[in-house]
């Protein structure tokens, strides 16, 4: 027997309308939500284009420009939210 | 021992190793055009990461990128790193859709999927025409980066053209020995080789300037302006370079045709998560090495600089192992170069020939992939031979040009774009690339890919919404 049956109507619809995310509603937000993704990769490709930190010349360890330091921790934090939409968004 | 002899041991050594992995490829692979140019799509995830990014890795990143930020400094680490990594996410946009097309019906190569989504035979002529004009130039830099290497590494004892000719035979060997598979297998080798060579180069050449700091300190003095984005490039620019990058590399055919090959999607995930960080930081050794030798070698101008990273080894560390580094910039050309060749190869073997041969025969498409493989070589090794100076102002608009192709590639796998409009959407971001070259219409401060691009996918949806409302045109 297949948990629609113990589920209300409503809740029925909703299953449907999000893609079967009612057995873990904690992620729900984070699936099927193309909105969502887009806001998301979009901000990280907007904090990229830094024009407000254009100025700015301080040295991290001595030699690495700070806002080369801010790109490749944008390019890790890419890599990270790529591996979270991989396993709430980009299902097989 | 002779530097010519030594220099030609270490080159000759690693070029064996791909001929084996030629030969190996040969041994297991099936005589079919799905085996050879697509190995089957049975590319496992951490192979199809290393020939997507070897692929992208060419002689550009190799010498360009220390040539560019010698000149620039580090605001050139922020026009090519970002938007580079940014095109992990076409592996979903683009790729994912081309994995499950060419699976469900058998699809080759990128021209024989949109012809095929659209049914027409002029939009796939149309990209076959694109993606080959724009690719072919690209093709002969990768010989041509050969030649001056080893011209460089043996004091001019090995000839350019013959340095070229070298290495265009051994690319000939294994591609057409192995296909797809060999390419893939070589591209993990190559990979491997350009990050911990280049890292290598970092350190022995920071170790033997006084530590990072201090080589850093010397380019500081030498000229501030490295270490800062304000009046070395604009806030336009650098978005420009974001959005091109983003756009461009998938429609290079020979990525674009990766997208083919996963076994599962999952590889194809994989390969997404691990792009970014990895080309992030891989870009960042050749920039650090054009700054640093900017402090050590300051007087180079112009075309001077790209040869920073040969110089510095030279100056800097004993010739075997500044020959072994080098012949991670081999690996670098090899990557892109035998891509391509394969690609254009099934290109014409799939796109130009099949259609117009009265029979239907897998062989007959064998052998001429094979074929292609030799002429196409033996044409990039022509153009290299005496390069036109038209081609590097063709290799310069090849990324605009293929970009051209992304915003009807997105109709076509997403909106089913009707045909005609994406060939009205194409032939205007030609004909605008054509009055940009001769400056006829104003930039506004940007690269000319991002006007040209947005007027493409504005000229798509009027003329696609316009044929579906009003019929045929």
């Amino acid at each position: 027997m297949t948990g629609n049956v113990f589920l209300f109507p409503a809740d029925q619809a909703r299953k449907q309308r999000i893609g079967g995310c009612m057995e873990e509603r904690s992620h729900c937000w984070l699936k099927e939500n193309r909105a969502l993704w887009m806001v998301i990769f979009g901000a990280i490709f907007i904090l990229s284009i830094d024009f407000w930190y254009w100025e700015v010349d301080t040295l991290v360890f001595g030699f690495l420009p700070i806002w080369v330091l801010r790109l490749i921790i944008l390019q890790i934090l890419l890599s990270a939210l790529i591996y979270l939409f991989v396993i709430f968004y980009w299902r097989d | 021992m002779n530097a010519t002899i030594l220099v030609l041991t270490i080159i000759t050594s690693y070029l064996s190793l791909t001929i084996l992995l030629g030969i190996y490829g040969y041994k297991v692979s099936e005589k079919s055009i799905q085996d050879y140019f697509l190995a089957s799509r049975k590319i496992g995830p951490l192979v199809l990461f290393f020939t997507l990014a070897a692929t992208n890795f060419s002689a550009f990143t190799f010498l360009g990128f220390a040539g560019e930020a010698y000149t620039q400094g580090y605001a050139f680490y922020g026009v090519m790193g970002f938007g580079t990594s940014f095109t992990a996410l076409s592996f979903y946009i683009i790729g994912r859709k081309v994995w499950i097309l060419g699976k469900e019906k058998g699809y080759i190569t990128p021209p024989e999927l949109i012809g095929g989504e659209t049914k027409s035979h002029t939009l796939r002529m149309l990209y076959v025409a694109v993606m080959v004009i724009f690719t072919l130039p690209y093709l002969a830099v990768q010989p041509m980066s050969a030649g001056f290497v080893l011209s460089a590494l043996t004091d001019g004892a090995i000839p350019y053209f013959y340095g070229a000719v070298f290495l265009t035979v051994f690319i000939i060997a294994y591609v057409f020995l192995g296909g797809m598979r060999t390419i893939a297998w070589t591209d993990v080798l190559q990979g491997l080789m350009i990050i911990f060579l280049l890292l290598t180069a970092v350190v022995v050449l920071a170790y033997n300037l006084g530590g990072l700091q201090v080589a850093h300190e010397r380019a500081m003095a030498e000229n501030p302006g490295l270490f800062v984005r304000s009046g070395t490039i604009t806030v336009k620019t650098w978005l420009s370079f974001s959005v091109l990058w983003s756009l461009c590399n998938p429609m290079f055919p020979q990525l674009f045709q990766r997208f083919f090959i996963p076994d599962s999607e999952k590889s194809l995930q994989r390969a997404s998560i691990m792009f970014p960080i990895v080309t992030g930081l891989l870009f960042l050794l050749p920039i650090m090495i054009g700054v640093m030798g900017r402090g050590a070698i300051p007087e180079l101008s112009g075309q001077e600089a790209d040869s920073i990273l040969p110089m510095m080894l030279e100056r800097y560390a004993p010739l075997w192992l500044s020959t072994l580094i080098m012949s991670g910039g081999f690996a670098a050309f090899m990557s892109t170069a035998d891509s391509q060749l394969l690609t254009m190869s099934s290109m014409f073997t799939r796109d130009i020939f099949h259609p117009y041969t009265p029979f239907d025969s897998e062989d007959f498409d064998y052998s001429i992939g094979h074929i292609m493989v030799v002429l196409l070589a033996l044409i990039g090794l022509a153009i290299a031979y005496n390069p036109p100076a038209t081609i590097f102002t063709i290799v310069t608009w090849a990324f605009t040009g293929l970009a051209i192709l992304y915003p009807s590639t997105l109709g076509v796998l997403y909106w089913k774009a009707e045909a005609k409009a994406c060939i009205i959407s194409i032939l205007t971001g030609l004909t605008m690339l054509l009055l940009y070259q001769f400056e006829i219409v104003p930039d506004f401060g940007f690269l000319p890919a991002i006007p040209i691009v947005v007027t493409s996918g504005i000229v798509l949806f009027v003329s696609h919404h316009t044929i579906k409302i009003y019929g045929e045109l």
